[in-house]
Protein backbone atom coordinates (compact mmCIF):
# COMPACT_ATOMS: atom_id res chain seq x y z
CA UNK A 1 0.00 0.00 0.00
CA UNK A 2 1.33 3.14 -1.02
CA UNK A 3 -0.18 5.79 1.41
CA UNK A 4 -1.74 4.24 4.44
CA UNK A 5 -3.30 6.81 7.01
CA UNK A 6 -4.34 4.57 10.52
CA UNK A 7 -6.55 6.10 13.52
CA UNK A 8 -5.63 10.07 12.89
CA UNK A 9 -6.27 12.54 15.17
CA UNK A 10 -5.83 15.72 15.22
CA UNK A 11 -6.86 18.80 17.77
CA UNK A 12 -6.62 22.95 17.72
CA UNK A 13 -6.58 23.45 20.98
CA UNK A 14 -9.42 21.73 22.51
CA UNK A 15 -10.92 21.54 19.09
CA UNK A 16 -11.27 18.08 17.60
CA UNK A 17 -10.63 18.52 14.03
CA UNK A 18 -9.73 15.27 12.29
CA UNK A 19 -11.18 12.04 14.20
CA UNK A 20 -10.33 8.73 13.85
CA UNK A 21 -9.48 8.97 10.36
CA UNK A 22 -7.88 6.33 8.71
CA UNK A 23 -7.90 5.62 4.65
CA UNK A 24 -5.40 3.29 2.31
CA UNK A 25 -4.70 4.65 -1.55
CA UNK A 26 -2.59 2.60 -3.46
CA UNK A 27 -0.59 3.00 -6.99
CA UNK A 28 -3.15 3.58 -9.54
CA UNK A 29 -6.12 5.04 -7.30
CA UNK A 30 -7.22 8.83 -7.59
CA UNK A 31 -8.70 9.16 -4.79
CA UNK A 32 -11.23 12.31 -4.55
CA UNK A 33 -11.08 13.92 -0.66
CA UNK A 34 -14.15 15.85 -0.17
CA UNK A 35 -15.82 17.86 2.51
CA UNK A 36 -17.51 20.79 3.04
CA UNK A 37 -15.12 23.99 4.47
CA UNK A 38 -13.87 23.29 7.70
CA UNK A 39 -14.06 19.33 7.46
CA UNK A 40 -10.26 19.42 8.15
CA UNK A 41 -9.38 18.19 4.70
CA UNK A 42 -6.20 20.84 4.64
CA UNK A 43 -5.42 19.32 8.11
CA UNK A 44 -5.69 15.98 6.80
CA UNK A 45 -3.31 16.75 3.94
CA UNK A 46 -1.10 18.48 6.05
CA UNK A 47 -0.77 15.34 8.45
CA UNK A 48 -0.17 12.65 5.49
CA UNK A 49 2.46 15.07 3.86
CA UNK A 50 4.18 14.87 7.15
CA UNK A 51 3.93 18.44 7.15
CA UNK A 52 2.30 18.61 10.76
CA UNK A 53 2.45 15.63 12.85
CA UNK A 54 -0.95 13.76 14.00
CA UNK A 55 -2.06 14.11 17.78
CA UNK A 56 -2.22 10.47 17.31
CA UNK A 57 -2.34 8.04 14.49
CA UNK A 58 0.13 6.36 12.18
CA UNK A 59 1.22 7.32 8.29
CA UNK A 60 3.07 5.28 6.35
CA UNK A 61 4.16 6.50 2.68
CA UNK A 62 5.37 2.70 0.70
CA UNK A 63 5.28 1.13 4.18
CA UNK A 64 7.81 3.81 5.99
CA UNK A 65 6.45 5.41 9.06
CA UNK A 66 6.57 8.68 8.46
CA UNK A 67 7.21 9.83 12.20
CA UNK A 68 10.20 7.25 12.19
CA UNK A 69 11.68 8.38 9.02
CA UNK A 70 10.62 11.59 7.95
CA UNK A 71 13.59 12.49 5.23
CA UNK A 72 12.96 8.99 3.77
CA UNK A 73 9.27 9.07 3.59
CA UNK A 74 8.68 13.25 2.44
CA UNK A 75 11.40 11.96 -0.34
CA UNK A 76 8.77 9.78 -1.86
CA UNK A 77 5.74 12.25 -1.23
CA UNK A 78 4.83 14.93 -3.53
CA UNK A 79 2.84 17.92 -2.17
CA UNK A 80 0.97 20.64 -3.72
CA UNK A 81 -0.73 23.01 -0.98
CA UNK A 82 -3.77 24.92 -1.16
CA UNK A 83 -3.10 28.31 -3.25
CA UNK A 84 0.10 27.73 -4.66
CA UNK A 85 2.42 28.99 -1.94
CA UNK A 86 5.55 30.01 -3.79
CA UNK A 87 8.71 32.04 -2.76
CA UNK A 88 7.35 35.51 -5.64
CA UNK A 89 11.07 36.59 -6.08
CA UNK A 90 12.64 33.32 -8.14
CA UNK A 91 12.14 32.54 -11.52
CA UNK A 92 10.51 29.63 -12.28
CA UNK A 93 13.68 27.89 -12.95
CA UNK A 94 15.29 28.54 -9.70
CA UNK A 95 12.17 27.97 -7.90
CA UNK A 96 12.13 24.19 -9.53
CA UNK A 97 15.86 23.89 -9.12
CA UNK A 98 15.72 25.19 -5.52
CA UNK A 99 12.85 22.72 -4.94
CA UNK A 100 14.84 19.53 -6.47
CA UNK A 101 17.92 20.45 -4.93
CA UNK A 102 16.05 19.75 -1.39
CA UNK A 103 15.01 16.53 -2.79
CA UNK A 104 19.17 16.45 -3.34
CA UNK A 105 19.50 16.08 -7.21
CA UNK A 106 22.68 18.18 -8.91
CA UNK A 107 23.76 19.02 -11.93
CA UNK A 108 22.60 17.45 -15.04
CA UNK A 109 20.08 14.96 -13.27
CA UNK A 110 18.80 18.34 -12.05
CA UNK A 111 18.69 20.03 -15.18
CA UNK A 112 16.93 17.74 -16.85
CA UNK A 113 14.51 17.18 -14.04
CA UNK A 114 13.88 20.63 -14.16
CA UNK A 115 13.57 20.51 -18.03
CA UNK A 116 11.03 17.64 -17.79
CA UNK A 117 8.70 19.08 -15.10
CA UNK A 118 8.61 22.36 -16.86
CA UNK A 119 7.80 19.88 -19.55
CA UNK A 120 4.84 18.36 -18.52
CA UNK A 121 3.19 21.51 -16.50
CA UNK A 122 3.66 23.42 -19.81
CA UNK A 123 5.45 26.03 -18.14
CA UNK A 124 8.77 26.12 -20.60
CA UNK A 125 7.74 29.97 -22.16
CA UNK A 126 7.81 31.22 -18.33
CA UNK A 127 10.91 29.51 -17.31
CA UNK A 128 12.74 32.93 -17.06
CA UNK A 129 10.04 34.89 -15.46
CA UNK A 130 9.47 35.77 -11.76
CA UNK A 131 6.97 34.14 -10.35
CA UNK A 132 5.02 37.06 -8.94
CA UNK A 133 4.21 38.13 -12.35
CA UNK A 134 2.72 34.95 -13.39
CA UNK A 135 -1.00 34.28 -13.67
CA UNK A 136 -2.80 32.58 -11.16
CA UNK A 137 -2.62 29.05 -13.58
CA UNK A 138 0.92 29.41 -13.93
CA UNK A 139 1.92 29.86 -10.11
CA UNK A 140 -0.21 26.78 -9.70
CA UNK A 141 1.42 25.07 -12.71
CA UNK A 142 4.69 26.17 -11.27
CA UNK A 143 3.20 24.64 -7.46
CA UNK A 144 2.59 21.45 -9.67
CA UNK A 145 5.89 21.05 -11.27
CA UNK A 146 7.58 21.57 -8.29
CA UNK A 147 5.67 18.25 -6.51
CA UNK A 148 6.22 15.57 -9.17
CA UNK A 149 9.89 17.15 -9.77
CA UNK A 150 11.38 13.78 -8.24
CA UNK A 151 9.01 11.27 -9.69
CA UNK A 152 6.73 10.64 -6.34
CA UNK A 153 5.31 7.63 -5.75
CA UNK A 154 2.52 9.76 -3.50
CA UNK A 155 1.11 12.42 -5.24
CA UNK A 156 -0.65 14.73 -2.50
CA UNK A 157 -2.78 18.24 -3.80
CA UNK A 158 -5.23 20.54 -2.43
CA UNK A 159 -7.19 21.97 -4.59
CA UNK A 160 -5.14 21.09 -7.74
CA UNK A 161 -7.29 23.22 -10.05
CA UNK A 162 -8.83 25.95 -7.87
CA UNK A 163 -9.06 29.23 -9.68
CA UNK A 164 -7.82 27.93 -13.15
CA UNK A 165 -9.42 28.35 -16.45
CA UNK A 166 -11.70 25.52 -18.16
CA UNK A 167 -8.19 25.18 -20.61
CA UNK A 168 -6.08 24.44 -17.35
CA UNK A 169 -8.34 22.89 -15.48
CA UNK A 170 -8.44 20.02 -18.37
CA UNK A 171 -4.90 20.13 -18.92
CA UNK A 172 -4.20 19.15 -15.16
CA UNK A 173 -6.44 16.50 -15.13
CA UNK A 174 -5.12 14.91 -17.97
CA UNK A 175 -1.72 15.10 -16.45
CA UNK A 176 -3.33 13.53 -13.22
CA UNK A 177 -4.36 11.03 -15.04
CA UNK A 178 -1.33 10.42 -16.71
CA UNK A 179 0.64 10.30 -13.35
CA UNK A 180 -1.74 7.63 -11.84
CA UNK A 181 0.18 5.16 -13.71
CA UNK A 182 3.22 4.79 -11.08
CA UNK A 183 1.55 7.19 -8.00
CA UNK A 184 -0.93 7.06 -5.71
CA UNK A 185 -3.02 10.10 -6.02
CA UNK A 186 -4.93 12.05 -3.25
CA UNK A 187 -6.47 15.10 -4.62
CA UNK A 188 -8.26 17.47 -1.93
CA UNK A 189 -11.42 19.80 -3.52
CA UNK A 190 -14.74 20.88 -2.75
CA UNK A 191 -15.57 20.38 -6.31
CA UNK A 192 -17.73 17.50 -7.32
CA UNK A 193 -17.11 18.25 -11.02
CA UNK A 194 -13.21 17.03 -10.32
CA UNK A 195 -14.09 13.89 -8.08
CA UNK A 196 -16.31 13.26 -11.34
CA UNK A 197 -13.54 13.70 -13.91
CA UNK A 198 -10.64 12.21 -12.27
CA UNK A 199 -11.01 10.07 -8.91
CA UNK A 200 -11.72 6.44 -9.20
CA UNK A 201 -12.21 6.65 -5.27
CA UNK A 202 -14.27 9.01 -3.04
CA UNK A 203 -13.74 10.06 0.46
CA UNK A 204 -16.27 12.07 2.43
CA UNK A 205 -15.44 13.71 5.50
CA UNK A 206 -17.27 16.20 7.55
CA UNK A 207 -16.39 17.29 10.98
CA UNK A 208 -13.00 15.74 10.73
CA UNK A 209 -15.14 12.38 10.69
CA UNK A 210 -15.40 9.88 7.68
CA UNK A 211 -18.75 9.39 5.94
CA UNK A 212 -17.82 7.85 3.62
CA UNK A 213 -14.62 5.95 1.84
CA UNK A 214 -15.16 3.57 -1.03
CA UNK A 215 -15.32 3.15 -5.11
CA UNK A 216 -16.55 6.76 -6.75
CA UNK A 217 -18.90 4.13 -8.86
CA UNK A 218 -20.25 3.40 -5.00
CA UNK A 219 -21.04 7.05 -4.38
CA UNK A 220 -23.23 7.39 -7.47
CA UNK A 221 -25.08 4.07 -6.95
CA UNK A 222 -25.83 5.72 -3.76
CA UNK A 223 -26.67 8.75 -5.16
CA UNK A 224 -28.89 7.30 -7.90
CA UNK A 225 -30.96 4.99 -5.16
CA UNK A 226 -31.51 8.61 -3.65
CA UNK A 227 -32.23 10.03 -7.03
CA UNK A 228 -30.08 12.72 -7.36
CA UNK A 229 -26.81 13.17 -8.51
CA UNK A 230 -23.26 13.52 -6.77
CA UNK A 231 -24.15 17.20 -5.43
CA UNK A 232 -27.19 16.37 -3.82
CA UNK A 233 -26.04 13.02 -1.99
CA UNK A 234 -22.92 15.09 -0.65
CA UNK A 235 -25.54 17.43 0.49
CA UNK A 236 -27.49 15.10 2.31
CA UNK A 237 -24.83 13.64 3.62
CA UNK A 238 -23.11 16.25 4.85
CA UNK A 239 -25.85 18.69 6.08
CA UNK A 240 -27.62 15.89 7.70
CA UNK A 241 -24.20 15.79 9.58
CA UNK A 242 -23.62 19.17 10.56
CA UNK A 243 -27.05 19.15 11.95
CA UNK B 1 24.67 19.95 6.02
CA UNK B 2 24.38 20.61 1.99
CA UNK B 3 20.56 21.35 2.68
CA UNK B 4 20.78 23.63 5.70
CA UNK B 5 23.55 25.56 3.89
CA UNK B 6 21.17 25.54 0.30
CA UNK B 7 18.06 26.93 2.69
CA UNK B 8 20.45 29.41 4.54
CA UNK B 9 21.41 30.48 1.46
CA UNK B 10 17.97 31.13 0.18
CA UNK B 11 16.88 32.87 3.18
CA UNK B 12 19.74 35.25 2.89
CA UNK B 13 18.88 36.08 -0.74
CA UNK B 14 15.03 36.52 0.39
CA UNK B 15 16.08 38.67 2.94
CA UNK B 16 18.47 40.65 0.96
CA UNK B 17 16.00 40.65 -1.93
CA UNK B 18 13.71 42.85 0.56
CA UNK B 19 13.08 46.18 -0.40
CA UNK B 20 12.84 47.08 3.19
CA UNK B 21 16.24 45.91 3.70
CA UNK B 22 17.37 47.70 1.07
CA UNK B 23 15.80 51.04 2.74
CA UNK B 24 16.76 50.40 6.09
CA UNK B 25 20.72 50.32 5.00
CA UNK B 26 20.17 52.75 2.82
CA UNK B 27 18.70 55.29 5.58
CA UNK B 28 21.29 54.04 7.62
CA UNK B 29 24.42 55.08 5.34
CA UNK B 30 22.80 58.68 4.35
CA UNK B 31 22.31 59.01 8.40
CA UNK B 32 26.07 58.12 9.02
CA UNK B 33 27.44 60.25 6.29
CA UNK B 34 25.25 63.11 7.31
CA UNK B 35 26.53 62.95 10.95
CA UNK B 36 30.01 64.73 10.29
CA UNK B 37 27.47 67.58 9.05
CA UNK B 38 25.89 67.89 12.53
CA UNK B 39 29.19 67.79 14.28
CA UNK B 40 30.08 70.96 13.08
CA UNK B 41 27.71 72.58 15.36
CA UNK B 42 29.70 70.87 18.66
CA UNK B 43 32.70 72.63 19.52
CA UNK B 44 35.54 69.51 20.15
CA UNK B 45 34.73 66.19 20.48
CA UNK B 46 33.78 65.98 16.56
CA UNK B 47 35.02 62.50 16.10
CA UNK B 48 33.62 61.24 19.08
CA UNK B 49 30.22 62.42 18.40
CA UNK B 50 30.11 60.91 14.74
CA UNK B 51 31.48 57.70 16.07
CA UNK B 52 28.53 57.71 18.78
CA UNK B 53 26.48 58.40 16.54
CA UNK B 54 27.15 56.15 13.67
CA UNK B 55 27.65 52.88 16.50
CA UNK B 56 24.59 54.21 17.79
CA UNK B 57 22.56 54.46 14.49
CA UNK B 58 24.16 50.77 13.32
CA UNK B 59 23.13 49.12 16.30
CA UNK B 60 19.12 50.58 16.11
CA UNK B 61 18.91 50.04 12.21
CA UNK B 62 20.74 46.40 12.52
CA UNK B 63 17.84 45.68 15.08
CA UNK B 64 15.11 47.02 13.03
CA UNK B 65 16.75 45.37 10.40
CA UNK B 66 17.14 41.91 12.40
CA UNK B 67 13.14 41.70 13.15
CA UNK B 68 12.17 43.13 9.73
CA UNK B 69 14.20 40.33 8.03
CA UNK B 70 13.16 38.01 10.40
CA UNK B 71 9.28 39.13 10.04
CA UNK B 72 9.34 38.62 6.30
CA UNK B 73 11.65 35.52 5.83
CA UNK B 74 9.31 33.64 8.94
CA UNK B 75 6.22 34.73 10.30
CA UNK B 76 5.34 35.70 6.17
CA UNK B 77 6.51 32.05 5.44
CA UNK B 78 4.53 30.47 8.05
CA UNK B 79 1.36 32.25 7.53
CA UNK B 80 1.22 32.43 3.64
CA UNK B 81 1.96 28.44 3.31
CA UNK B 82 5.59 28.68 1.57
CA UNK B 83 6.83 26.52 4.85
CA UNK B 84 4.38 24.03 3.72
CA UNK B 85 6.59 23.34 0.71
CA UNK B 86 9.77 23.05 2.54
CA UNK B 87 8.40 21.22 4.80
CA UNK B 88 6.94 18.36 2.91
CA UNK B 89 10.78 17.73 1.49
CA UNK B 90 13.09 16.15 2.94
CA UNK B 91 13.53 19.18 5.31
CA UNK B 92 13.64 18.60 9.35
CA UNK B 93 12.08 21.67 11.42
CA UNK B 94 15.30 21.65 13.16
CA UNK B 95 17.10 22.14 9.56
CA UNK B 96 14.15 24.60 8.69
CA UNK B 97 15.11 26.85 11.83
CA UNK B 98 18.85 26.57 11.81
CA UNK B 99 18.58 27.30 8.13
CA UNK B 100 16.44 30.36 8.84
CA UNK B 101 18.36 31.90 11.58
CA UNK B 102 21.85 31.56 9.71
CA UNK B 103 20.43 32.89 6.24
CA UNK B 104 19.12 36.35 8.74
CA UNK B 105 22.77 36.47 10.39
CA UNK B 106 24.41 36.17 7.27
CA UNK B 107 22.39 39.05 5.97
CA UNK B 108 22.80 40.95 8.84
CA UNK B 109 26.48 40.27 8.95
CA UNK B 110 26.37 42.89 5.96
CA UNK B 111 24.25 44.96 7.02
CA UNK B 112 26.68 45.92 9.70
CA UNK B 113 29.50 45.38 7.43
CA UNK B 114 28.54 48.35 5.58
CA UNK B 115 27.59 50.42 8.41
CA UNK B 116 30.76 50.03 10.30
CA UNK B 117 32.50 50.84 6.85
CA UNK B 118 30.75 53.78 6.60
CA UNK B 119 31.33 54.56 10.37
CA UNK B 120 35.12 54.80 9.58
CA UNK B 121 34.80 56.62 6.54
CA UNK B 122 32.40 59.40 8.49
CA UNK B 123 35.43 59.74 10.95
CA UNK B 124 37.80 60.16 8.04
CA UNK B 125 34.77 62.85 6.44
CA UNK B 126 34.50 64.74 10.14
CA UNK B 127 38.22 66.12 9.47
CA UNK B 128 38.12 68.20 12.33
CA UNK B 129 36.10 70.71 14.03
CA UNK B 130 35.83 73.34 10.88
CA UNK B 131 36.65 71.22 8.16
CA UNK B 132 35.15 67.91 6.29
CA UNK B 133 36.71 66.39 4.05
CA UNK B 134 34.70 67.36 0.52
CA UNK B 135 36.54 64.55 -1.40
CA UNK B 136 35.74 61.81 0.83
CA UNK B 137 32.35 62.73 1.44
CA UNK B 138 31.46 62.59 -2.20
CA UNK B 139 32.90 59.34 -2.32
CA UNK B 140 30.71 58.22 0.29
CA UNK B 141 27.60 59.38 -1.31
CA UNK B 142 28.89 58.29 -4.61
CA UNK B 143 29.24 54.88 -3.22
CA UNK B 144 25.43 54.71 -2.76
CA UNK B 145 24.56 56.08 -6.44
CA UNK B 146 26.93 53.87 -7.37
CA UNK B 147 25.45 51.43 -5.86
CA UNK B 148 21.61 51.88 -6.83
CA UNK B 149 22.58 52.73 -10.65
CA UNK B 150 24.37 49.21 -10.73
CA UNK B 151 21.14 47.50 -8.76
CA UNK B 152 18.96 49.72 -11.69
CA UNK B 153 21.11 48.33 -14.39
CA UNK B 154 21.00 44.69 -13.30
CA UNK B 155 16.97 45.44 -12.64
CA UNK B 156 16.44 46.51 -16.40
CA UNK B 157 18.41 44.50 -18.52
CA UNK B 158 18.44 41.17 -16.41
CA UNK B 159 15.15 41.42 -14.48
CA UNK B 160 17.58 40.77 -11.36
CA UNK B 161 16.33 42.49 -7.90
CA UNK B 162 17.78 45.70 -7.63
CA UNK B 163 17.44 45.46 -4.03
CA UNK B 164 19.75 42.37 -3.65
CA UNK B 165 21.93 43.77 -6.22
CA UNK B 166 21.97 47.52 -4.94
CA UNK B 167 22.79 45.91 -0.99
CA UNK B 168 25.45 43.75 -2.90
CA UNK B 169 27.08 46.76 -4.62
CA UNK B 170 27.46 48.28 -1.42
CA UNK B 171 28.86 45.46 0.51
CA UNK B 172 31.76 45.99 -1.98
CA UNK B 173 32.24 49.44 -2.10
CA UNK B 174 31.95 50.96 1.58
CA UNK B 175 34.39 47.79 2.34
CA UNK B 176 36.83 48.71 -0.64
CA UNK B 177 36.72 52.76 0.01
CA UNK B 178 37.55 52.07 3.72
CA UNK B 179 40.11 49.99 3.37
CA UNK B 180 41.67 52.20 0.75
CA UNK B 181 41.40 55.31 2.37
CA UNK B 182 42.85 53.62 5.50
CA UNK B 183 46.13 52.59 3.43
CA UNK B 184 46.35 55.69 2.02
CA UNK B 185 45.86 57.60 5.55
CA UNK B 186 48.55 55.35 6.81
CA UNK B 187 51.25 55.95 3.92
CA UNK B 188 50.51 59.10 4.46
CA UNK B 189 49.74 59.26 0.62
CA UNK B 190 47.21 62.12 0.49
CA UNK B 191 46.75 65.14 2.50
CA UNK B 192 42.90 65.57 2.38
CA UNK B 193 42.81 61.99 4.69
CA UNK B 194 44.64 63.46 7.61
CA UNK B 195 42.63 63.77 10.73
CA UNK B 196 43.59 66.71 13.47
CA UNK B 197 46.15 64.83 15.79
CA UNK B 198 43.83 65.86 18.58
CA UNK B 199 40.86 63.95 17.19
CA UNK B 200 43.01 60.72 15.61
CA UNK B 201 41.09 57.40 16.00
CA UNK B 202 43.04 54.79 15.31
CA UNK B 203 41.88 51.74 13.51
CA UNK B 204 43.04 49.02 16.34
CA UNK B 205 41.00 50.93 19.32
CA UNK B 206 37.67 51.50 16.10
CA UNK B 207 38.08 47.95 14.68
CA UNK B 208 37.25 46.04 18.00
CA UNK B 209 34.46 48.31 18.75
CA UNK B 210 32.82 48.29 15.81
CA UNK B 211 33.15 44.33 15.66
CA UNK B 212 31.21 43.74 18.93
CA UNK B 213 28.08 45.36 17.13
CA UNK B 214 27.97 42.65 14.97
CA UNK B 215 27.29 40.53 17.87
CA UNK B 216 24.82 42.85 19.45
CA UNK B 217 23.06 42.34 16.11
CA UNK B 218 23.53 38.56 15.98
CA UNK B 219 21.90 38.02 19.05
CA UNK B 220 18.64 40.81 18.42
CA UNK B 221 18.49 38.45 15.36
CA UNK B 222 18.24 35.14 17.10
CA UNK B 223 15.82 36.59 19.15
CA UNK B 224 13.51 38.25 16.51
CA UNK B 225 13.94 34.88 14.20
CA UNK B 226 12.56 32.89 17.32
CA UNK B 227 9.69 35.15 18.23
CA UNK B 228 8.87 35.05 14.26
CA UNK B 229 7.91 31.67 14.48
CA UNK B 230 4.88 32.64 16.78
CA UNK B 231 4.40 36.35 16.12
CA UNK B 232 3.34 38.64 13.53
CA UNK B 233 5.91 41.79 13.13
CA UNK B 234 4.43 44.41 15.23
CA UNK B 235 4.42 42.18 18.41
CA UNK B 236 8.03 41.18 17.80
CA UNK B 237 9.08 44.13 16.86
CA UNK B 238 7.65 45.40 20.27
CA UNK B 239 8.79 42.46 22.40
CA UNK B 240 12.71 43.04 21.22
CA UNK B 241 12.13 46.77 21.87
CA UNK B 242 11.11 46.04 25.06
CA UNK B 243 14.25 43.98 25.55
CA UNK B 244 16.58 46.06 24.01
CA UNK B 245 15.27 48.98 26.52
CA UNK B 246 15.36 46.50 29.39
CA UNK B 247 18.81 44.55 28.33
CA UNK B 248 20.30 48.17 28.57
CA UNK B 249 19.60 49.11 31.77
CA UNK B 250 18.93 45.89 33.83
CA UNK B 251 21.97 45.02 34.55
CA UNK B 252 23.29 48.73 35.84
CA UNK B 253 19.72 48.17 38.21
CA UNK B 254 20.68 44.40 39.00
CA UNK B 255 24.42 45.15 39.79
CA UNK B 256 22.61 47.92 42.26
CA UNK B 257 20.36 46.25 43.67
CA UNK B 258 22.18 42.55 44.01
CA UNK B 259 25.83 43.79 43.90
CA UNK B 260 28.18 43.10 41.17
CA UNK B 261 29.20 39.56 40.41
CA UNK B 262 26.11 38.66 42.53
CA UNK B 263 23.94 35.55 41.75
CA UNK B 264 21.16 37.98 40.72
CA UNK B 265 23.15 39.92 39.11
CA UNK B 266 24.57 37.30 37.20
CA UNK B 267 20.68 35.79 36.36
CA UNK B 268 19.91 39.08 35.45
CA UNK B 269 22.52 39.26 32.63
CA UNK B 270 21.80 35.39 31.55
CA UNK B 271 17.67 35.66 31.13
CA UNK B 272 18.08 39.66 29.01
CA UNK B 273 20.90 40.57 26.84
CA UNK B 274 22.99 42.92 28.17
CA UNK B 275 23.62 45.57 25.38
CA UNK B 276 25.77 47.61 27.46
CA UNK B 277 28.20 44.95 26.99
CA UNK B 278 28.60 45.71 23.27
CA UNK B 279 28.55 49.78 24.02
CA UNK B 280 32.27 50.73 23.28
CA UNK B 281 31.42 54.54 22.96
CA UNK B 282 33.11 55.39 26.45
CA UNK B 283 36.20 53.47 25.45
CA UNK B 284 36.73 55.02 22.44
CA UNK B 285 36.41 58.51 23.85
CA UNK B 286 39.09 57.52 26.07
CA UNK B 287 41.19 56.17 22.97
CA UNK B 288 41.53 52.57 24.99
CA UNK B 289 42.34 50.16 23.59
CA UNK B 290 40.12 47.17 23.99
CA UNK B 291 41.19 43.83 24.88
CA UNK B 292 41.63 40.63 23.45
CA UNK B 293 40.04 38.55 26.59
CA UNK B 294 36.95 40.85 26.88
CA UNK B 295 36.50 40.56 23.15
CA UNK B 296 37.20 36.63 23.56
CA UNK B 297 34.22 36.64 26.40
CA UNK B 298 31.69 38.74 24.60
CA UNK B 299 31.61 36.18 21.57
CA UNK B 300 31.55 33.41 23.91
CA UNK B 301 28.88 35.20 25.85
CA UNK B 302 27.00 36.06 22.23
CA UNK B 303 27.45 32.53 21.24
CA UNK B 304 25.86 31.09 24.67
CA UNK B 305 23.04 33.42 24.19
CA UNK B 306 22.24 32.81 20.48
CA UNK B 307 22.72 28.78 21.05
CA UNK B 308 19.98 29.37 23.84
CA UNK B 309 17.44 31.07 21.26
CA UNK B 310 17.92 28.77 18.69
CA UNK B 311 16.93 26.30 21.13
CA UNK B 312 13.99 28.38 21.96
CA UNK B 313 12.74 28.95 18.35
CA UNK B 314 13.05 25.41 17.52
CA UNK B 315 11.06 24.31 20.57
CA UNK B 316 8.30 27.48 19.70
CA UNK B 317 8.60 26.09 16.04
CA UNK B 318 8.01 22.47 16.65
CA UNK B 319 4.00 22.92 17.36
CA UNK B 320 3.56 25.97 15.80
CA UNK B 321 0.55 25.91 13.19
CA UNK B 322 2.28 26.25 9.86
CA UNK B 323 0.20 28.06 7.19
CA UNK B 324 -2.64 29.46 9.13
CA UNK B 325 -3.98 31.65 6.43
CA UNK B 326 -4.18 28.65 3.86
CA UNK B 327 -6.61 27.38 5.84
Amino acid sequence: MMIEAEHLFKRYGTRLVVDDLSLRVNVGDVLGFIGPNGAGKTTTMKMISGVMPPYAGKVRIDGIDIEAEPRLAKSRIGFLPENAPLHMTMTVRAFLAYAGRLHGFHGRELARRVDRAMERCALREAAGQEIESLSKGYKRRVCLAQSILHDPKALIMDEPTDGLDPNQKRQIRELILSLREETAVIISTHILEEVEAVCSRVFLLCKGKTLFDGAKDEFRAKADALHTDLAGLFAVMTEGEQA
Amino acid sequence: MFTIFRLSMNSCRECLREPVFYLMLLAALIMIGLFPYFSMFVFRQQIRLVCDSSMATTMLFGLFAAVLCSARTISREMKNGTVLLLMSKPVSRFAFVISKVCGILVSLTIFVLVCNAATWLSILIAKDQFRLSTPLLCLYFGAICAAALYGGIRNFLSQKSFSSNAVAAMAVLYPVIALVTHLVRERSLSEFLRNDPESFMAADILLPALCLLFFAVWIMGVISSALATRMEIVGNLMVCLILFIIGTVLHYFAAMMFGTGSVGALLCTSLVPNWQLFWMADVLANRIHIPVSYFIWTLVYSVLYCTAWIGWAFFLFQDSELARDTR
